[in-house]
């Protein structure tokens, strides 16, 4: 482990703006199955579909990613999406004079809810996941309090409008998903905060000695996955009817596979923003490859457990190779010194 | 550092011995001392509470979570966590309310069966997560998902209700006023704690998840300790999804999904750490019971739906707090 953070290794830089090599054959490997099983994949209308479909996902995975570097993870943000979505179609109710009142509102809400989870974690010191549960828990009976637990609101029709909306073959959604990953890949790959987040994730203890506000990343690093998840919840509703007070659920177990499947650990301080927008539109094409083929609801989630643990397996076994290609690496290095210090010494 | 009398709260992670010696005696106890003043409440907020009738319900609805939490404590010690306890138990239910098809003869066949699959889905995760290093959250998720499609596919989404009133006895008889499935947990969990605490596998559990390189160079078989808290947190999700299959008495797709969360949140609330090492089922039994006298006074006293969530949220928050401190090693 110690030796993959120590070793140079200037070949790995692109990943962090574009992802791991195998997971994007991986998705060229699903296109061209997707090409061969249904003609009706590969055509314009169908994948500007997908990437209408992936928005909300790829926004979400940015900031999951963000909570799983700094060794956390947010399990509310499920509720952040359903509390977004509802309070954006109450607060619009049909008026487009008020979608900058929903705006603001739904963002506000959003970074309380990440202010309270990052402040329960660095202050209780309680566990992330319990922690995010628990935020979860409330967020969900504050939306059911304000809802009734019936959905509420509609949109303006310049909302659907825009949802909708397409030049030439790229829908608006995948525009607005492109410029939030674009700013959290700079967030990550380009700011001191970015540097923080990971050695935060590597190792608290050390980062707190070399200076760094470990609370604060970790707060910071929380309110950004919670305005990811807000972020998320208005790209669905520009999509939706009216706010479902459940609309959320399944995006927090979707958000955490996809991440993982882009090879973020767990653990904390590895990985990044682009491999999760990788393992999100992996899941997101395979979908829509068994819809277009007639696979049935029930086997999809089958198949899509399957390359969960297809996908987890193969980044293991790659992580691995890459850690002993860098320890062969720094042997070799070793070894050559030596023989360099005997011959001097002869 | 900071002076031998200061209370432990301000001592820091390098202080003397004794300070640290209380705060790991009140993250054991802490869960049984919240336990207790949950309970002291609800009796002052509710007459109905203390009841050997209530007690008894209590302990009935939480004997599917506490056998669950037990085995989810099992990998947690060792450093890893399953997320798919919760689909297991669905599938259980399933696949037992329609085997068993309203037949006395094939009950243990059944539950032959499904232990079985139990076992099955244990050596899957041994295999990737120990054996071949996946991350133990991504791949339990794997099979989450692909039991929760099974099981659609297998049920087709309606619910399974082949369960006979021999097996329903189960929940529903008693012995000297107690469930005879009361027995059975208690049994159970008595048994994991003893081989936890007692046995030379439980010092290699403990011992795996402390510090796995060292227990490895001191010639424990880490992989194998590891392998074993798999396959028993499987069997154990089976064994809560029978005893919930008798409770409910229909085997339906979506009615053990709470139980994986459940499950996970009741260990840590018991004081058992991700990352492993530390903790033990007795906590987990304390963080099962909190979780069930909330819910208990939740309906004693008519709580609102709506408010149920928040006050869930913010016990559990709150109460891991008086007693855990992250700890980073």
């Amino acid at each position: 482990m110690a030796e993959s953070g120590a070793a140079p290794r200037p070949a790995v830089r692109w990943d962090r703006w574009l992802g791991p090599l195998w997971l994007w054959s991986l998705l060229v490997v699903t296109v061209i199955i997707g090409f061969i099983a249904s003609p009706h994949f590969l055509t314009t209308l169908n994948l500007s579909n997908v990437l209408q479909q992936a928005a909300p996902l790829v926004i979400l995975v940015a900031g999951q990613t963000f909570a799983l570097i700094v060794a956390g993870i947010d399990i509310s943000v499920a509720a952040t999406i359903s509390m977004g979505t509802t309070l954006m179609m109450m607060v619009v109710n049909g008026d487009p004079s008020r979608i900058p009142l929903g705006l603001a509102a739904v963002l506000l809400a959003a970074v309380a809810v990440g202010v309270l989870n990052g402040a329960a974690i660095t202050l209780l010191e309680v566990p992330a996941f319990i922690v995010t549960f628990g935020v979860a828990s409330i967020v969900q009976g504050v939306v059911f309090l304000y809802t009734d637990q019936v959905n509420v609101g509609s949109p303006a029709p310049q909302m659907t409008e825009w949802g909708y909306r397409t030049w030439g073959p790229v829908p608006f959604l995948a525009v607005v998903a492109l410029a939030f990953v674009i700013l959290a890949l700079v967030i990550q790959n380009r700011t001191r905060f970015g540097r923080w987040m990971y050695a935060v994730g590597g190792g608290e203890e050390v980062a707190r000695l070399a200076g760094i506000p470990v609370k604060r990343v970790r707060v910071a690093a929380y309110v950004f996955c919670a305005v990811s998840a807000a972020v998320a919840s208005l790209a669905i509703s520009l999509r939706t009817g009216s706010g479902d007070p459940l609309g959320g659920s399944g995006f927090d177990w979707d958000s955490i596979a996809a991440v993982v499947i882009g090879g973020t650990a767990l653990s904390g301080g590895r990985g990044g923003v682009a491999g999760s927008v990788l393992g999100a539109l992996l899941l997101i094409t395979m979908g829509n490859i068994m819809n277009l083929v007639g696979v049935s609801g029930f086997w999809q989630i089958v198949v899509q457990g399957a390359v969960v643990i297809l996908a987890v397996t193969v980044s293991t076994v790659q992580t691995r190779r890459a850690q002993r290609l860098a320890r062969t690496n720094i042997a070799v290095q070793k070894d050559k010194r030596r023989l360099k210090l005997r011959r001097q010494d002869r | 550092m900071s002076s031998m009398t200061t209370p432990e709260v301000s001592a820091g992670p390098t202080s003397a011995r004794g300070p640290r010696v209380n705060r790991e005696h009140l993250a054991q106890a802490g869960p049984y001392l919240l336990l207790m003043a949950l309970c002291i409440i609800a009796t002052l907020l509710s007459s109905a509470f203390l009841t050997g009738e209530n007690i008894t319900n209590v302990l009935r609805q939480s004997s599917p979570l506490l056998v669950v939490a037990a085995g989810q404590t099992l990998v947690i010690l060792v450093g890893g966590i399953d997320v798919s306890v919760g689909a297991v138990v669905s599938f259980t239910t399933v696949i037992g309310g329609s085997v068993m098809a309203s037949s006395n003869t094939k009950i243990l066949p059944t539950v032959a069966l499904v232990l079985g699959f139990g076992v099955l889905v244990g050596l899957v995760h041994a295999l990737l997560i120990v054996k071949l290093g996946t991350d133990p959250f991504v791949t339990t998720l794997g099979t989450m998902l692909c039991l929760n499609g099974l099981d659609l596919v297998y049920s087709g989404g309606s619910p399974r209700s082949g369960v006979t009133p021999e097996f329903r006895g189960l929940t529903q008889n008693s012995v000297l006023g107690i469930p005879i499935v009361v027995y059975v947990v208690a049994v159970l969990t008595a048994l994991l704690i003893v081989a936890l605490t007692g046995s030379t596998w439980g010092r290699r559990v403990h011992a795996a998840g402390g510090n796995a390189a060292a227990a490895r160079l001191s010639g424990i078989r880490v992989e194998r300790a590891q392998a074993s808290t798999y396959v028993l947190c499987s069997v154990l999700a089976v064994v809560g999804g029978l005893i919930l299959l008798a409770r409910i008495g229909t085997g339906d797709t979506g009615v053990g999904d709470a139980y994986t969360l459940n499950s996970i949140a009741a260990v840590l609330i018991g004081g058992t750490v991700f990352g492993g090492g530390r903790g033990g089922v007795g906590g987990s039994i304390a963080g099962v019971l909190i979780l069930a006298v909330l819910f208990n006074v939740f309906n004693l006293l008519g709580v609102s739906n709506y408010a149920r969530p928040v006050v869930l949220g913010v016990v559990v928050i709150l109460g891991i707090a008086l007693y855990t401190r992250r700890r980073t090693s």
